[in-house]
């Protein structure tokens, strides 16, 4: 149940069900296919394996150089989709082994391996060695989610799905990241990240509707959420509920905040009452948010706009003249929310990493198997000396 | 008899070089009301006369300085129902100076309703480019269908006072924002003796902005070391642009460069868009677009949290509207070399403009669009100009 990056008939992923995880079960429980002509499958499968022992003995980066060597021998630059999936196989099948030695754990390294030669692969712009990282740590995230049944785990799965769909937001490419946040959500209903992340890529692509319920969703889960209630209260004034808008902007406006929060906050509130035709509460409004943050742009401009609409020229004119052009390299609130929001996903990094070097012995253990081959593979990996 | 005598006691109390240098004003005659645009007129005399220079200021804001006989200059005024006082200071060799000064005063309030001049610039082409020799009878004007008396013509370079208004946001990183930065200058090398500009570089935010000044070497210099940087708010600045220029006596452009659509503003393109039509500053909008082959009228899509992909193009289309509404134009830009060409070209054609005036037969309600027909009874020649006026309420 991969996604489909080269347009071949293979069905694409729709969400971490059952089928999915089922899918990549049954590949791990079945043999690859024997016959392979251009690939390499000796060289690929030993190679992989190498990686995976650089990992077991705690050589991180050393493995993730050693991968994509390997998966760029393996792949190259333009690969068919039957080479993609012929590659995959392998790999999987050296999984396979591990996993028949030890128990689901012996995944995490792996996945945690593959999630970060993802952001990899994503910086040095080689997208379809990225897709293909991304697809192996996504599913095995879920497989080994939906095998052990563990609340636990299925969390780090939803980490591991919302952190991955957390990069794809930043191309605004909605439809793979909210796909792989929908995963996450599958996984782990009440992952902050996936549900903050998706309502951003919804509110991109102008349906409101969905943004609000999934911020809504996360607001049952921390009521405290901020940055989730000025988010949600945005989408239901373009949803055009300005009274629940106005009531969700108060209440934000009473509670701790970022300053950029509060400014937009702030602004939000001064248009909701601008569309409510309250005109002399939308400038009290304005007015409170320049003292509060005098160096606001916007809600300058704001003000002198409601002044000006309310026949008060002059006023207006004095306003502007009080504006200041930025200091360097500031930016605007307005800006900050246009942004991917901030979802946590370093921390979730962090945990995920240190799970997987608590990890690292399973992974030993099952390589244990491979025995005298080692040296040998090591020596094929590119890049795998250690 | 006693003002007489006081009068010979100044006279022999004054020094030697009082009758080497003197100025009058001519034009406005004090205690006479004055709107729209106003010829002034100064004479210079006495010993020192010979070389010397007139600094005309209105209001106490200097107008510039004219260098040589006759010392004409006309000045728009504008329309509000307010006294002007104007300040002549004759300069000569030797640091002699002589200085004198007009009043003009407001209207009782029961003349008021004769102040609603409407001013209206406008541009004229033919098969052969410009049409530059137009008379006042050429031009028709109609306002909601009624025929205007045009009380006020000019013709060719009226001063002007401009906002350049550059997009500096991220996306103009490198090439773009050079070649833009170039472009304004050579737009600023257009500049006439009274003209003044005010440079405001903006991305999702205000990032530097000038005074107006009329001296290019300062404009030149606040466009060095610019940084592309940050989001796009387009709306913002053009309203802080047009209420920069609210304040401002004649005629007012504003000169907008953008690759893109707005992203970041607070204030959405409707709103702006009515202020647009209670300025009457014209709007220029290069559009930096870089899409060689597509259709000039092709509308961009893009997607912000701000606005989807539909509201983002609305945005556009309504910055299109109110930007031809002016009077201006929108000239869209698909190769970096064309955009010295294109800032050159608006300079030049705001040295080619008509200024027509009228009082509207009819008056408008506070806060009603009017709409403005201008024509040239000349065939073939076309005709841009403001689409109307919205009074203030």
């Amino acid at each position: 149940m991969r996604r489909n990056d080269s347009g071949s008939a293979r069905p694409s992923r729709r969400r971490a069900s059952a089928a999915a995880w089922l899918a990549v079960g049954a590949l791990l429980l079945a043999p690859p296919a024997s016959s392979e002509k251009r690939l390499d499958t000796d060289r690929l499968e030993t190679s992989y394996i190498a990686v995976l022992d650089l990992l077991a003995k705690g050589h991180r980066d050393q493995a993730l150089q050693a991968l994509m060597a390997t998966e760029t021998e393996a792949l190259g630059s333009a690969p068919t989709a039957s080479r993609i999936d012929r590659v995959w196989r392998h790999k999987l099948a050296v999984v396979r082994k591990a996993l028949e030695l030890t128990t689901p754990e012996v995944l995490v390294p792996v996945i945690v391996l593959h999630h970060d030669a993802y952001e990899l692969y994503r910086e040095a712009k080689q997208p379809v060695l990225a897709r293909h990282s991304r697809d192996m740590a996504a599913d095995l995230a879920a497989f080994r989610a939906q095998s052990t049944k563990s609340e636990a785990d299925r969390q780090f799965a939803g980490w591991v799905l919302a952190s991955l769909g957390a990069s794809v937001l930043d191309l605004r490419t909605s439809g793979t990241s909210a796909t792989i946040l929908e995963d996450a959500l599958a996984l782990s209903p009440r992952n902050p990240a996936a549900l903050l992340g998706l309502a951003w890529a919804h509110e991109i692509h102008g349906e409101y509707q969905e943004a609000a319920e999934r911020l809504a969703a996360l607001l049952e889960v921390e009521p405290d959420h901020a940055h989730a209630r000025l988010r949600l209260a945005v989408c239901e004034r373009r949803l055009g509920n300005l009274e629940t808008a106005r009531g969700l902007l108060h209440d934000l406006l009473e509670m701790p905040a970022e300053p950029w929060i509060r400014s937009v906050a702030y602004q939000e509130l001064a248009r909701t009452l601008l569309g409510l035709g309250q005109l002399e509460a939308a400038e009290r409004v304005a007015r409170k948010a320049l003292e509060e943050l005098p160096g606001e742009q916007e809600i300058a401009i704001l003000l002198a706009s409601i002044c000006e609409r309310r026949g008060r020229l002059a006023e207006a004119e004095s306003i502007i003249e009080g504006i200041q052009p930025a200091a360097a390299g500031e930016v605007s609130a307005r800006y900050v929310y246009d942004g991917r929001p901030d979802l946590g996903i370093e921390q979730a990094r962090a945990k995920m990493r240190a799970m997987m070097d608590e990890r690292l012995g399973v992974l030993a253990s099952g390589l244990r198997w491979w025995g005298a081959g080692a040296a040998q593979a090591q020596g094929v990996a590119a890049g795998g000396e250690g | 008899m006693r003002l007489a005598l006081v009068l010979l006691g100044v006279l022999l109390a004054c020094p030697a070089w009082a009758d080497e240098l003197e100025v009058w004003i001519d034009r406005p005659v004090g205690d006479q009301f004055v709107h729209g645009p106003v010829q002034i007129e100064v004479a210079v005399s006495g010993k020192q006369a010979e070389g010397a220079v007139v600094e005309l200021l209105l209001d106490g804001k200097s107008l510039g300085t004219l260098v040589r006989p006759p010392f004409r200059l006309q000045v728009d005024v504008g329309n509000e129902n307010v006294a002007h006082e104007f300040e002549a200071i004759a300069k000569a060799g030797g640091g002699v100076t002589a200085r004198t000064s007009v009043r003009t005063p407001k209207l009782k309030v029961d003349d008021q309703l004769k102040l609603s001049l409407q001013q209206f610039y406008i541009t004229t082409s033919g098969s052969g480019g410009r049409v530059l020799d137009l008379e006042r009878d050429d031009f028709r004007v109609v306002e909601e269908g009624r025929e205007q008396t045009i009380v006020t013509f000019e013709r060719g370079d009226v001063p002007l006072t401009s906002v350049l208004l550059l997009d500096c946001s991220l996306s103009m990183t490198g090439k773009p924002l050079e070649a833009a930065l170039e472009g304004a200058t050579h737009f600023l090398a257009g500049m006439n003796e009274l003209d003044e500009t005010m440079l405001m570089l903006y991305s999702d935010r205000l990032l530097r902005a000038s005074d107006f000044t009329g001296t290019p070497d300062e404009l030149r210099a606040a466009l060095t070391g610019v940084e592309a940087s940050g989001g796009t708010a387009i709306n913002d600045h053009l309203f802080l642009a047009l209420k920069k220029l609210d304040a401002r006596q004649g005629r007012s452009v504003i000169v907008l460069f953008s690759d893109g659509t707005d992203v970041h503003s607070v204030l959405s393109m409707a709103e702006v868009a009515e202020k647009v039509r209670r300025s009457q500053a014209l709007i220029y909008w290069i559009y930096l677009r870089l899409d060689p082959g597509e259709s000039p009228d092709k509308v961009p899509s893009y997607m912000a949290t701000w606005r989807d992909i539909a509201a983002s193009q609305n945005e556009f289309k309504l910055l299109r509207q109110a930007v031809e509404e002016s009077g201006g134009r929108v000239q869209v830009v698909d190769h970096l070399e064309e955009l010295d060409d294109a800032f050159v070209g608006i300079m030049q054609e705001l040295r080619e403009q008509y200024v027509v005036g009228y009082y509207p037969s009819d008056p408008a309600a506070a806060g009603s669009w009017r709409e403005v027909k201008v024509r040239v009874k000349r065939p073939g020649v076309k005709v841009r100009a403001r689409e109307g006026y919205a009074a203030y309420p």
